[in-house]
């Protein structure tokens, strides 16, 4: 089919041959559900299909009634459509926002087995029974049929588009930008604003959603200076973009309002073209920090609501200006207007100027200013004071069903229609820190209420529609956020327009309709939903929401929540100032979720640390495993060993020769000052201004509410001067912690603290042969003898002729044990030092399993017992409470809650038949018991299998467990169907005496 | 430091090299290059001393030092405000006999800790420098705010860091705990490809 | 929100971490009764509007700072060194 008025311009149908703010000479090829297409640079997927007249594009959500074009912008509910192909397939992208490129691969989304023919239309003739409250309706019903017979019929039937099956190949990025004023919007007022700040020097970012600058200028016939408003458009830009303190954000959707003065924008960087070029992001998430903002977003058109007004060929007056006027594409050729005010005329001007036929212009309201009328340009009826009951169609438009004022039925046949409810502000983002919406009767419109602090809203969005006014305002916005910034200057000349006539009297719903009357598209919400649930009681606005889905779905209701909660009102005889309007959050369009991750995803979700010996273990065949940001080696396998056999073997070579392992990890804080003893007293609830220089000290730390915080070594390297470690989880939070206690409590307090934990790589030398290793590696004029360096002893010396180190006789795995620390630049020489060194005694190096397993066997606390909520006294560790000075905690963990005789203990446990493995996070039952929660005896914390003992073993906390000793329950863990019977035992496994460890 | 017979390894040994990566400019719009100081110290102030102790900096280095997020580099030092009364020296060749002054001089004023290995320290140029930081560093690196000696400690993509801007022009000194230099690169090194980067 | 830091100047939250009311933290008892310890931890006045709380900056200087803040509205009124209000300069 060829449009009468205009020859097929390359290829395109109903492409008018002049005129629009097209790219014509490049030509753009493009696919559509298989087909082949031509468009033009300049244009969107919407405007090119409309170009080739392909007018149905989508299936709606619940009916699949079939769905084209209903708006031009990202307001759209209707053209959804999956974009690109296979692990790049996007859903859900409004064709109205999508940016032709060469090669664009679209496909229709929603339907089965095609658009034009799709089965589960049927599901529209069920819409009786799919009305609002459905779903909650049918979870009434027997909990079987949802299960079995509904649930799995709407999950076939409903369901937008696919997500694509395989990773996103593409990159995304996340980048902070900082400005003056931020403007939100390059319509007139956006661009005024912008100019009225930046010519007084602010450092301005001006964000459009849209690939062009112009916003509604693009779209209309208008003058601004007596030359057409793109022109103007054009040399407001040119200056803007000369300007050294001006960023220009095309493509950007500013999506969100965060408080003190953060917003979030998206950019589609690469959206627009075919294959995002080496290097560069796809898209990239913006946190924008700005001193001030100027929302000037426009305003988004109103449907009016009649029967079968979803049809194709049903779009907004607005729109239809947009696609006649930028893209030069027609919406029809035989059109009705159908308007509640003085917008439709233009439209119907516009029409006729593009050559369509006007068969009728339709206000509801039955006088019309002159002006008005005589504006339209066109000799289409006028039927004023009427308004259209139905659209016949089966795929797109045929006709309407009007209703005259006189009551007079007519039927005029057309292939589309253009209507206008009046405009809704767009006052999404000043209400996202909460502020509430206020209606304004004047223009039937909510406007801004409270607005964020340094937030002010210019032009359509704050309910100024006409040209000359839009112009003003942004002028005047501008000059004020840039006086109140303190910039020098003065205002800026306006350029002038004309005030266009934007006269409404809102029409909610034609109650004459007949068919389905929509109110929102996407979600498949109709005037009878919204009436039956204000019959059923969903009196306030939000539940009307909730119930009916109106404005819930992925255009959260721009267009659809104004007509929604007008009808609640006049249902309830309220005006709509009293229903309120619902709340508007972020983000104001959907954003993906790769944007919000940006570099952080893969390998580089967050950030590793590499201690200075992670090459040497990578090279031992160390197992890289991640102990929170650390990378560790949890074991080094030989061969085809197991995990578990690699570990076995590890803890054997330790325990019967020597073993080495990278504790680097360890926090290490070095404490320096004249009250530093003092401090430590204080924060630990043993003593240390009693360790004497060149000794070290187990330490443990409480929480002021007396539950256990962290433990570690700490030693007195000189009489001012020690060095506390941690454990590898609680190195930030216990830095946090006594910077509190110093900062907040006792600042009196000579202390200076830092962390030391990247300045030193530590390595522990465990097992009986550990001295024969020390010895061997420290300068000879250090004397590392059993004797002369006992247990506990902490001193510096010299390595390899001259390397600085630190050398602790600390034991965790209860063996004779050194811990070596050495600068880190020399972590990986040292490793391979103590290997050489111990190579005589094939000297063995062991991962965190084998760690681990030797703690458990020594009955040693960890993470897992360390856990938030476990006293000193569960622990077995009350001896070390000094009951001589006062520390954090100390009041707190004498609540008789904490000492009472039922309170959980630390104990061992083995299993009855030893065989058996036992789980973590079992509880403990009593034998013959049903396990219940009230009859839960605690729970197993830690378990290994232990080679020296030749069995599994574990540490728990049992309810007055120490009694329990000698004693059998259950371990029952129900998730892992797992029930043995335990021996409950000492938690020291290996050892008991502590003899080893002395050498 | 005494020598020792042991290898030196740094932190990024085997994953950074030398030369051009991401696109192929004209120019490179990000110049990287890897600092190797010869100390690092952490200087705390001890109760009462930060007045004392500003006074031995500026006249170790015979330059105003501030306590405050500045940096003062002079005679192969630099000095960094890392907190009330805290500073980071770093030092460069050249500097070890004012570095050994510095340390008897602050005696009893504050507390000095060697920290020389645990950092990894970035200088990083170019045209397009800001714009490759943007990626990461939520602070406002524009000139008019964070102009030649500021001092900025935040958090780029979840890693501490230390940012300065140097005296040159549009230069910057990145300083990150050693234990994440390979994260940290990682994210440079994205976010400057597609302005060219040059790695020295 | 943006918390600007007496030391590191005007940053967002991301940067701290928050413990709560600075008035009941830092005024800890120096009376060694369960009782004075239980108001200490635990009683809270949790006020809507203007509230004094103790942020941590750990992006930052790592100073504990006191944000007088609106609790209805996000506002940061007044930032401090938590030192200065035990006397320390």
């Amino acid at each position: 089919m060829t449009a009468s008025n205009t020859a097929t311009v390359n290829g395109q149908p109903f492409r008018q041959s002049r005129g629009g703010h097209l790219e014509r000479s490049r030509p753009l090829s493009f696919t559509f559900d298989g087909k082949n297409y031509s468009g033009f640079g300049g244009d969107t997927l919407a405007s090119a299909l409309m170009a080739n007249g392909v007018k149905l594009l989508a299936r709606s959500f619940k009916y699949h009634r079939p769905h084209g074009l209903l708006s031009a912008g990202s307001e759209e509910p209707n053209a959804l459509v999956e974009l690109r192909t296979d692990a790049r397939r996007e859903p859900n992208t409004r064709a109205t926002t999508v940016e032709l490129f060469e090669g664009l691969v679209a496909t229709s989304q929603n339907r089965w087995p095609s658009l034009e023919f799709d089965v589960m239309a049927v599901n529209g003739l069920a819409a009786p029974l799919l009305g609002a409250g459905f779903y909650y309706k049918t979870f009434m019903w027997p909990a079987a049929f949802w299960e079995k017979l509904y649930e799995p019929l709407i999950r076939r039937a409903a369901g937008l588009g696919r997500a694509a099956n395989a990773g996103d190949p593409d990159r995304y990025e996340k980048a902070f930008a900082h400005c003056d004023v931020l403007i939100i919007g390059s319509g007139p007022a956006g661009l005024m604003s912008a100019l009225a700040v930046a010519r007084r020097g602010a450092r301005v970012i001006l964000a459009e959603e849209d690939f062009a600058l112009g916003g509604r200028l693009l779209c209309e016939r208008q003058e601004i200076n007596g030359q057409p408003a793109a022109d103007w458009v054009h040399s407001i830009e040119s200056e803007l973009a000369a300007l050294p303190n001006v960023t220009i954000m095309r493509r950007t959707t500013v999506f969100g309002v965060y408080d003190g003065g953060t917003y979030g924008a998206l950019q589609r960087v690469n959206d627009h073209v075919a294959s995002v070029p080496e290097h560069q992001p796809r898209q990239r998430a913006w946190r924008i920090i700005a001193k001030r903002s100027i929302l000037a977003a426009g305003a988004i058109e109103r449907p009016l609501v009649f029967g079968n007004n979803d049809r194709p060929g049903v779009m907004l007056a607005g729109a239809a200006r947009t696609y006649l006027n930028r893209f030069a594409a027609m919406p029809g050729q035989k059109v009705v207007i159908f308007t509640a005010g003085d917008d439709g005329w233009r439209t119907a001007r516009d029409a006729a100027a593009a050559g369509l036929h006007v068969e009728a212009i339709v206000d509801r309201r039955p006088d019309v200013a002159p002006d008005v009328t005589a504006s339209s340009g066109s000799e289409a009826r006028v039927i004023l004071g009427g308004r259209i009951m139905n659209v016949s169609a089966s795929h797109g438009v045929r006709g309407v069903g009007i209703l005259d004022r006189n009551g007079q039925r007519t039927t005029i046949s057309c292939d589309a229609v253009f209507m206008s409810g009046g405009w809704s502000p767009t006052v999404n983002l000043t209400c996202h820190l909460g502020g509430k919406p206020q209606w304004n009767e004047a223009i039937a419109a909510f406007v801004p209420g409270a607005k964020p602090a340094q937030m002010i809203v210019a032009g359509a969005a704050n309910g100024t529609f006409a040209l000359g006014q839009c112009l003003r305002a942004g002028a005047e916005s501008g000059g004020a956020v840039a006086s109140d910034l303190g910039l020098a200057g003065g205002p800026i000349e306006c350029p002038k327009a004309d005030d266009e006539p934007v006269a409404v009297t809102p029409l909610w719903y034609v109650k004459e309709s007949t068919g389905l009357a929509f109110v929102d598209f996407q979600n498949d919400v109709t005037a009878k939903d919204v009436g039956l649930a204000a019959r059923e009681g969903y009196r306030s606005v939000e539940l009307l929401k909730r119930y009916t889905t109106l404005g819930m779905a992925t255009d959260q209701g721009k267009t659809a929540n104004v007509n929604g909660l007008a009808m609640l009102a006049a249902s309830r005889n309220l005006d709509i100032a009293a229903v309120g309007t619902t709340v508007y959050r972020p983000p104001f369009v959907p954003v993906a979720i790769g944007a919000l991750a940006g570099h952080h995803r893969g390998k580089d979700f967050r950030p590793t640390r590499r201690t200075p010996a992670h090459d040497w273990a990578v090279e031992q065949c160390g197992v890289m495993r991640e102990s929170g940001a650390w990378l560790r080696a949890g074991w080094f396998p030989k061969g085809d060993e197991d995990w578990l056999a690699a570990t076995s073997r590890e803890v054997e070579a330790t325990r019967n020769g020597v073993g080495v392992c990278d504790v680097s990890t360890l926090g290490k804080i070095d404490i320096q000052g004249s009250d530093a003893a003092t401090f430590l007293d204080r924060v630990y609830c043993n003593t240390f201004s009693t360790l004497p220089v060149g000794r070290a000290r187990y330490g443990l730390m409480l929480r002021e509410d007396g539950m256990v915080m962290d433990d570690g070594t700490t030693s007195r390297l000189g009489q001012e001067h020690f060095l506390m470690t941690t454990t590898t989880a609680n190195a930030g939070p216990v830095m946090q912690h006594l910077e509190f206690c110093h900062q907040c409590l006792w600042p009196d307090l000579d202390v200076q603290m830092v962390s030391v934990s990247e300045q030193w790589a530590q390595f522990s030398i465990a097992g009986p042969r550990a001295q024969n290793v020390v010895s061997r590696l420290v300068d000879r004029q250090h004397d590392v003898s059993l004797s002369a360096f006992a247990y506990l002893g902490a001193r510096e010396v010299s390595l390899a002729g001259g390397c600085p180190a630190r050398l602790f006789r600390i034991s965790y795995s209860g063996e004779l044990a050194y811990e070596l620390a050495v600068p880190a630049r020399y972590g990986d020489a040292a490793a391979r030092a103590i290997m050489m060194a111990g190579e005589a005694f094939s000297i063995t190096p062991y991962g965190t399993e084998a760690l681990s397993v030797m703690r458990i066997e020594k009955g040693h606390v960890a993470g897992n017992e360390l856990n938030g909520t476990t006293t000193a006294r569960d622990l077995g560790l009350a001896r070390m409470m000094s009951t001589k000075k006062d520390y954090i905690g100390r009041v707190m963990a004498g609540r008789p809650a904490f000492l009472a005789e039922d309170r959980w203990d630390l104990v061992g446990i083995k299993p009855v038949d030893r065989t058996a493995r036992i789980r973590a996070g079992a509880h403990f039952i009593g034998i013959g018991e049903k396990p219940a929660t009230e009859r839960d005896r605690g729970y197993v914390t830690s378990v290994a299998y232990s080679p020296t003992v030749g069995h599994w073993i574990g540490l728990g906390l049992l309810n007055a467990g120490r009694k329990a000793i000698g004693s059998r329950m259950r371990a029952v863990d129900l998730l892992r169907d797992s029930d043995i019977e335990v021996e409950i035992c000492d938690p020291v496994f290996v050892d008991p005496k502590g003899v080893r460890l002395h050498g | 430091m005494a020598e020792s017979a042991w290898q030196r390894r740094t932190v990024l040994a085997g994953i950074a090299h030398p030369g051009r990566f991401g696109m192929a400019t004209a120019h490179p719009g990000v110049v990287a290059r890897m600092i190797e100081p010869i100390a690092i110290y952490s200087i705390s102030a001890r109760r009462g001393e930060i007045a004392e102790t500003v006074a031995c900096l500026s006249d170790n280095l015979g330059a105003p030092v501030v306590d405050g997020p500045k940096r003062l580099a002079s005679g192969g030092i630099s000095v960094s405000g890392v907190g009330p009364g805290q500073w980071v020296a770093i030092g460069r060749e050249g500097c070890q006999s004012t570095i050994a002054l510095l340390q008897t001089a602050l005696t009893g004023k504050a507390s000095v800790v060697d920290q020389t290995d645990s950092r990894f320290i970035l200088e990083l140029s170019g045209d397009r420098v800001r714009c490759a930081l943007a990626k990461g560093i939520p602070v406002d690196l524009h000139p008019s705010v964070f102009g030649p000696g500021d001092v900025a400690q935040t958090i780029a993509g979840h890693i501490h860091v230390q940012l300065a801007s140097m005296t040159e022009h549009q230069a910057y000194e990145l300083v990150t705990s050693a234990s994440t230099a390979v994260s940290l690169w990682t994210w440079m090194t994205s976010s400057a490809a597609e302005f060219g980067l040059e790695v020295l | 929100m943006r918390i600007p830091c007496p030391y590191c100047g005007d940053r967002s939250n991301d940067e701290f971490n928050v413990l709560g009311d600075a008035d009941a933290l830092m005024n800890r008892p120096s009376d060694p009764s369960l009782s004075a310890f239980d108001v200490y931890l635990h009683a809270r006045a949790n006020p809507a509007g203007h509230h004094r709380e103790l942020w941590y900056h750990h992006g930052g200087c790592r100073r504990w700072l006191v944000v007088t803040r609106d609790t209805t509205s996000h506002a940061v009124l007044d930032v401090a060194l938590a030192s200065k209000f035990q006397g320390q300069p």
